[in-house]
């Protein structure tokens, strides 16, 4: 049927997003290193990987992405279901740039995307919640910014399941073929329903948050433990990726 | 003690939907009392009017005598514990153990305190091993026992529960119903479902259609089918 391709890609979109923030319980040995010391180290991982065009580089923190997720022990399946979707979703908007610069152009601009969206997919696939938010709140990061990402969270989830939801709905009910007008005009009815849903929902959770006390501020827990050998190797680890990125 | 005194309450949603009208109440300390009405009668709002979480267009409300202002806020979630209906909108932590830690680190507790607290209610519903999980992937009913441990952490003098056992297993079902049983508060609860009510109440005050107090009264008001029928639970 004409409407299968659209709603099949809305379908894996929203079941993509819908768990894209949520937290694993990994036991990596990344975990042995201290959040603030993660964040600052990936960061580094995210910015070598935007700040070049060349493919020796590029190729170069691929190698690392993966030999980071080795060493993690992030099963590979639940990278690849979190990474997903997101190369065909900046290859689609770069598309205009295979006409306005070239191919190549697109192709390296996505892979670099790639990398930079792929660290941090371990950083929180590896990482609980509640220490990036500590984190964040560690390096001053104002708390409206903090509370935001935390809000995220929770309605990341509530956003993508909704649209789901309703989908599954629309396709349970539906018994015949439409025209293209009809299908255009029933996408419409789709995204106004979808938004009176997502905001009737949003104010129950934000009942539910008051009812157990919000108080404007995500709560805050203490750092784990700071174990000195693990941070060394991992500062030692970024610092041999990023001589090496400069070298090449 | 008076721990709700409602007069002539009225609510009306942003898009003009009368919510609850002309409804008035008192609940004494200890009572235990079910509302009962059919699907769209009102239930949930007026729970939400007795948690303080919403104000009324007109009339009054006091919740442990006392207004429902802003300067009350602390005594209020101190001391009632509200069930929704949909564990997932009350669920919004990345894990379990979040959630049972969010309402004492929000009230102020350490996090040593908080996690001695939340051990007794994790133990007795049977969520100690789901600790690490995050909420959206649990079943139905654990959903269920979560938020309910999560609201019963600082053990309120007033719970408040949105149809708590629609859409769980029977197993949770029982344990929920043991639950409030044993329960010593005061307690109010919304449901339709007419079969359990006679174990965990003593008052039960039925709803029309119309969103309107139809008749308060004991438990014997369950056998009454005239009335039954005219709020359409039967």
């Amino acid at each position: 049927m004409k409407y299968e391709p659209i709603e099949a890609l809305l379908k894996s979109a929203s079941q993509y997003f819908e768990v894209f923030f949520i937290q694993e319980n990994i036991k990596s040995p990344i975990r042995l290193v201290d959040t603030r010391i993660g964040l600052i180290g990936f960061l580094i991982l995210v910015i070598l990987s935007i700040s070049t065009f060349s493919p020796n580089k590029l190729f170069f923190i691929l190698f690392n992405l993966f030999l980071l997720i080795i060493l993690s022990k992030i099963p590979v399946y639940l990278y690849i279901k979190r990474v997903g979707l997101m190369p065909l979703f900046i290859f689609t908007i770069m598309l205009p740039q295979v006409f306005l610069s070239s191919l190549e152009y697109a192709l390296l601009f996505t892979f670099r995307v790639f990398l930079a969206v792929s660290f941090l997919i371990v950083f929180t696939l590896t990482n609980p919640f509640k220490e990036i938010l500590n984190t964040l709140r560690f390096y001053k990061i104002p708390e409206i910014l903090v509370l935001t990402l935390s809000f995220t969270y929770s309605y990341t989830y509530l956003v993508f399941n909704e649209l789901y939801r309703i989908l599954v709905a629309r396709e349970s009910r539906r018994f015949n073929n439409k025209s293209y007008r009809k299908i255009w005009n029933e996408g419409g009815e789709l995204l106004g329903m979808f938004f009176i849903k997502v905001y009737e929902r949003g104010e129950d959770i934000h009942l539910a948050r008051i009812s157990r006390g919000y108080n404007h501020m995500a709560y805050q827990v203490k750092f784990e433990k700071f174990n000195l050998v693990p941070n060394l190797i991992f500062i030692f680890y970024i610092a041999l990726i990023t001589v090496g990125w400069m070298i090449i | 003690m008076n721990i709700i005194e409602a007069s002539n309450l009225e609510y009306i949603y942003p898009d003009r939907t009368i919510g609850i009208k002309n409804f008035s109440l008192n609940i004494e300390e200890s009572e235990r009392v079910v509302l009962l009405g059919s699907n769209g009668c009102g239930k949930s709002t007026l729970l939400k009017l007795f948690a303080g979480l919403i104000k009324p267009m007109s009339g009054s409300i006091k919740i442990f005598e006392k207004d429902v202002i802003r300067e009350n806020y602390l005594y209020f979630r101190k001391n009632i514990g509200f069930l929704f209906q949909n564990p997932d909108d009350f669920l919004f932590n990345p894990t379990v153990e979040d959630e049972l830690l969010y309402t004492p680190m929000q009230l102020g507790f350490s996090e040593v305190e908080a996690k001695n607290l939340i051990t007794e209610n994790a133990n007795y519903f049977g969520i100690e091993k789901l600790y690490e999980k995050p909420p959206f992937r649990l079943s139905g009913g654990e959903k269920k026992r979560v938020a309910l441990a999560c609201v019963l952490q600082l053990n309120p003098k007033l719970l408040i529960l949105d149809e708590p056992t629609s859409n769980i297993d029977g197993k949770t079902r029982n344990k929920i119903i043991e639950f409030l049983k044993e329960y010593k508060g005061t307690m109010i609860l919304s449901t339709h479902e007419i079969d359990f009510v006679k174990k965990i109440s003593n008052k039960v005050v039925l709803l029309s259609p119309d969103k309107e107090i139809l008749k308060v009264g004991g438990i014997e008001l369950l056998e009454d089918l005239e009335y039954l029928e005219a709020a359409e639970i039967v």
